[in-house]
């Protein structure tokens, strides 16, 4: 399948005068396949916006290969093809809706009718919005914003927390709205802190943790990459414990990778313990961050 | 190339919806009518035998309308470039800091728009809106004179483009000031002592030469050399207003290097520019 | 780093344009000065020109006046003027900055015929005369005229019969070719009076002597300011412009009584026309129209490109009196103009000395 981008050994140094300053992305390597949507996790301070950046060319890296649609992102013709929501959007407050999407339509070398940019306006529920930017709420920020970037049926839509201001109701249209353009064939890098959005729009997700992917896969292999396992036991489970099972409310359940499972069941075997099921425990991706945050502090 | 025009017009699009702008041009129609009702001219076959502005008798010479709005034209085209640039200095300082928004330069960059086109684009917009706002003055005052006097002087026109070539080289200062401290206050004072260095440029012979010899002179000197001679291109819009005679090559040697200078200053801007993170 | 080599080019390149660009020094328009009071120099002179003139006893029944030392060209003034009473320093023009272009455009260089005739009559008027007065139809010439050759104005070069007339007056009659005579009047060897018959001069001869009737001369000493001063009446004025603007000589006429009239000639040429009026009404009308023409009459030029004309029309200007209804016309011609105007009428005039002499060399060779 082909890349809708890609990065290989990205690093990015934010020095300062006096020393060599942050650095925001650490040898980062990546990459999303065309018509995939792509969920960017990570802690405060990962480095994620920095990436987005570094795709759309605002950034420059310091080091590393970075390929967007194929090309480079500073390539005007490639950046034609993107969308892109940036976290907190500051609009001309001047302007009107209308006036914003026309405007960003002839830069980006479109043209269309009224009738096309009123049928924008009302796919992001702005339809009925007659006042200036100045005006809106942050949520019909961030829907104006979102129907920026979905102009021009852009093949690959970055999105900064989309939903970022936005009511529940309005979440699950804009969820809708993302998932629209999924199934039209874009691609979507979704940065969200709101993981629970991620998992219903995302097929992939990335962790981003420190300037480095510390996971990177389907949602299904990212909820199951894990070291616990629920274990059931056929008749009564005294002496268990012994064998490192680990008893809970719900019954018994196992740390530790494939071996160390393989060993432990042995053992309650050889005490006479009858096992009818082990089955990995899945978990949703806070869960995943908060695994990854408690490892990283104990390092 | 397009796309430059692009940027220029967008920004010309939000400055019209800009209640800013829509006070600048208001202010100048406020100007102009005030003046309109409150100067009196006796007109007598082209000749002026008495004025009057706010009631008070100015003159009781018969004099050539021509001369008295020769002199007119001269301090109007002084207070118009000296007032102007000040004033669109201050009302145009904050176009740039606007665009350089966090939120608002990332999108722009985002888009299929070069770096050197946005900068250059957003000069040429915001330069485009002094010249609306310096013509609009220009000929408020040019007609309103005419009707009086019967006097169709046009030169007053003349003599904001000059004034409008200065604000270009002012503007340039504002602008690149911006790619490295993104301020709207100190863009706006830099331009303002950009003024003041215009001027203090304009006589930069005279000054050396009173200076005494050494280090300081030297340094002025060097210091002044690439400014924009400001306070002469005030002189040349107010004789060009006043129609006072101009050395035409001296006059296409400041025009000349105000633009060049303007263009200097915006290639700074872009370099900074491309090499800046946002 | 090409954005900052194109920077640093392009504010070379600017600098160089600029160099040396300061504001042009604007030239000042020095004020034309004009002769709109009298000097201190102007009242001293006055003071000096002032003589006990020689005192007749009246005829019997006329009130003399009472005895002062008078300025003999002041005396000679009537107390009305069909036409004007002008007085030109004659030799204080000459001797002026612009006396010796103004000697050459008259005069050429020392070779026109018609100056060497009046040094040969003992009149040179680079040196003899002092002030030339046209009082109507009547010249008076005031200067140093004791060596003067009277004969020399007669065709057939006899002397003139001359009769004393008054206390140092003489009244001298020279015979024309025609046949016919002429009259003229000599005066201490000082003043040389012509025009109107015997009766006129004699009247002249009793005014400077006091033995005429009395009455306020039309030019006194008030007046003597400027290189030449004096009163025009309303009439020749309009005459004058009666051609080009027949509505603005009757306005002239109908409005304008008198003009007082001061130029000065010393360095620049500034002149002051105070206008009496006889009509305020008129008057007024008569201010504005003049002002509007003037102006008129600098645009037009201005229009046509003709600067110099545009710039002399500049300073003329016409101002209401501060009281009596009247007003004031002004008008200058820059030294510089005046002084370029005068070396075009010398290069002409010497133009025109060598066609006539290669004229006469000419007919001299046909001769041959």
């Amino acid at each position: 399948m082909a890349e809708a981008l890609s990065v290989r050994n990205l690093v990015k140094h934010y020095p300062t005068l006096f020393g060599p300053g942050q650095q925001a992305l650490r040898g980062l390597t990546l990459s999303v396949p065309t018509g995939a949507a792509f969920g960017l996790i990570g802690p405060n301070g990962a480095g994620k916006t920095t990436f987005i950046k570094v795709l759309l060319g605002v950034v420059r890296p310091t080091s590393g290969e970075v390929t967007v649609l194929g090309g480079d992102p500073q390539d005007l013709s490639v950046r034609a093809r993107i969308g892109y929501l940036p976290e907190r959007m500051h609009l001309p407050a001047a302007l009107k809706g209308r006036d914003f999407l026309r405007s960003v339509s002839t830069l980006k070398g479109l043209s269309p009718s009224d009738a096309e940019l009123g049928k924008m306006l009302e796919r992001v529920g702005l339809a009925n919005s007659q006042q200036r930017i100045g005006t809106f709420s942050k949520g019909m920020r961030q829907r104006l914003g979102l129907a920026a970037a979905m102009l021009g049926k852009p093949e690959l839509l970055i999105l900064d927390e989309p939903t970022d201001g936005i009511d529940p109701l309005g979440r699950v249209e804009v969820r809708a709205l993302l998932l629209e353009e999924k199934a039209r064939g874009a691609t979507i890098l979704l940065n969200s802190h709101l993981l629970a959005e991620t998992e219903r729009v995302c097929d992939r997700v990335g962790v981003l943790q420190l300037g480095q992917l510390k996971l990177d896969g389907t949602l299904e292999e990212i909820r199951h990459a894990s070291s616990r396992w629920s274990v059931t036991f056929a008749n009564g489970a005294e002496g268990a414990d012994v064998a490192g099972f680990v008893r809970g409310e719900k019954g018994f359940h196992f740390e530790g990778d494939v071996a160390a499972l393989n060993k432990a069941i042995d053992a309650a075997r050889a005490k006479g313990l009858e096992i009818t099921s082990v089955v990995p425990m899945t978990r949703d991706l806070e869960a995943v961050l908060s695994e990854l945050q408690g490892s990283e502090e104990a390092k | 190339m397009k796309q430059m025009f692009r940027v220029a017009f967008d920004l010309l699009l939000e400055a019209a919806r800009r209640k800013w702008f829509l006070a600048l041009f208001g202010a100048i129609t406020l100007v102009l009518v005030i003046l309109g009702f409150s100067l009196q001219l006796e007109v007598v076959d082209g000749a002026i035998a008495g004025s009057k502005l706010f009631g008070s008798m100015l003159s009781k010479e018969i004099v050539s309308a021509n001369r008295v709005m020769s002199g007119l034209f001269t301090v109007v085209a002084y207070l118009a470039f000296y007032g102007g640039a000040f004033f669109l200095a201050l009302a145009c300082s904050d176009f740039a800091p606007e665009l350089l928004a966090p939120g608002r330069i990332e999108h722009l960059l985002s888009l299929p728009v070069a770096r050197w086109q946005l900068l250059f684009g957003t000069f040429l917009g915001v330069v485009t809106l002094a010249a609306l706002g310096s013509f609009y003055g220009a000929g408020g005052l040019t007609i309103l004179l005419g009707v009086k006097t019967g006097i169709w002087n046009w030169n007053l026109l003349l003599g904001s483009a000059v004034g409008w070539v200065g604000f270009c080289a002012l503007y340039s200062v504002m602008l690149t000031t911006n790619f490295f401290v993104r301020s709207a206050a100190l863009s706006g004072a830099l331009g303002v002592v950009t003024l003041i260095l215009g001027v203090v440029a304009s006589f930069r012979e005279s000054i050396s030469v009173a200076m005494s010899e050494g280090i300081g002179r030297t340094l002025f000197s060097w210091a002044m050399l690439p400014i924009p001679r400001l306070g002469t291109l005030a002189t040349v819009a107010a004789n060009l207003a006043g129609s006072l005679p101009n050395e035409p090559g001296m006059v296409g040697r400041l025009l000349g290097g105000c633009i060049i200078f303007s263009v200097a200053l915006l290639s700074i801007a872009a370099w900074r520019f491309e090499r800046k993170d946002f | 780093m090409l954005w900052l080599v194109l920077a640093a080019v392009l504010l070379g390149v600017g600098a160089w344009l600029m160099r040396g660009a300061e504001p042009p020094d604007r030239d000042p328009v020095e004020p034309v000065k004009l002769p709109t009071r009298m000097t201190r120099a102007e009242r001293e002179k006055g003071e000096e020109r002032r003589t006990w003139l020689p005192f007749i006893a009246p005829d019997a029944g006329v009130i003399a006046e009472p005895q002062r030392p008078r300025d003999p060209v002041l005396a000679v003034m009537p107390s009305e003027v069909k036409r004007g009473a002008v007085v030109a320093e004659f030799n204080a023009i000459l001797n002026s900055e612009l006396g010796g272009k103004l000697t050459d455009c008259l005069f050429g260089d020392g070779q026109d015929s018609f100056l060497q005739e009046l040094r040969d009559a003992g009149m040179d008027p680079t040196s003899k005369i002092d002030r030339v007065a046209m009082i109507d139809d009547s010249v008076v010439v005031t200067g140093d005229f004791k060596n003067a050759q009277w004969k020399r104005f007669a065709p057939s070069g006899s002397d003139p019969v001359s009769k004393d007339y008054g206390r140092q007056g003489q009244i001298h009659e020279i015979t024309r070719a025609d046949g016919g005579t002429d009259v003229f009047a000599t005066w201490g060897g000082q003043m040389f009076i012509a025009g109107g018959d015997e009766a006129e001069l004699k009247q002249v001869l009793d005014r400077l002597e006091g033995s005429g009737p009395v009455g306020n001369p039309v030019v006194d000493e008030s007046m003597a300011y400027g290189e030449v001063y004096g009163v025009v009446s309303s009439q020749p004025i309009a005459d004058m412009v009666r051609k080009s603007d027949p509505q603005l000589a009757s306005m002239i006429e109908q409005s304008a009584k008198s003009m007082q009239l001061h130029m000065d000639v010393g360095h620049d040429v500034g002149m002051v026309a105070d206008v009496a009026p006889s009509n305020a009404a008129t008057t007024d009308e008569l201010r504005r129209s003049l002002g509007a023409a003037l102006s008129l009459a600098r645009m037009q030029a201005a229009a046509k490109g003709e600067k110099d004309q545009a710039d002399i029309l500049d300073l003329a200007r016409v101002r209401e009196a501060e009281a009596g209804g009247g007003f004031r016309l002004e008008a200058g011609l820059p030294n510089a103009f005046m002084s370029k105007a005068l070396d075009e009428c010398i290069v002409q005039r010497k133009q025109r000395a060598e066609r006539n002499r290669s004229g006469v060399a000419l007919d001299a060779g046909d001769e041959d």
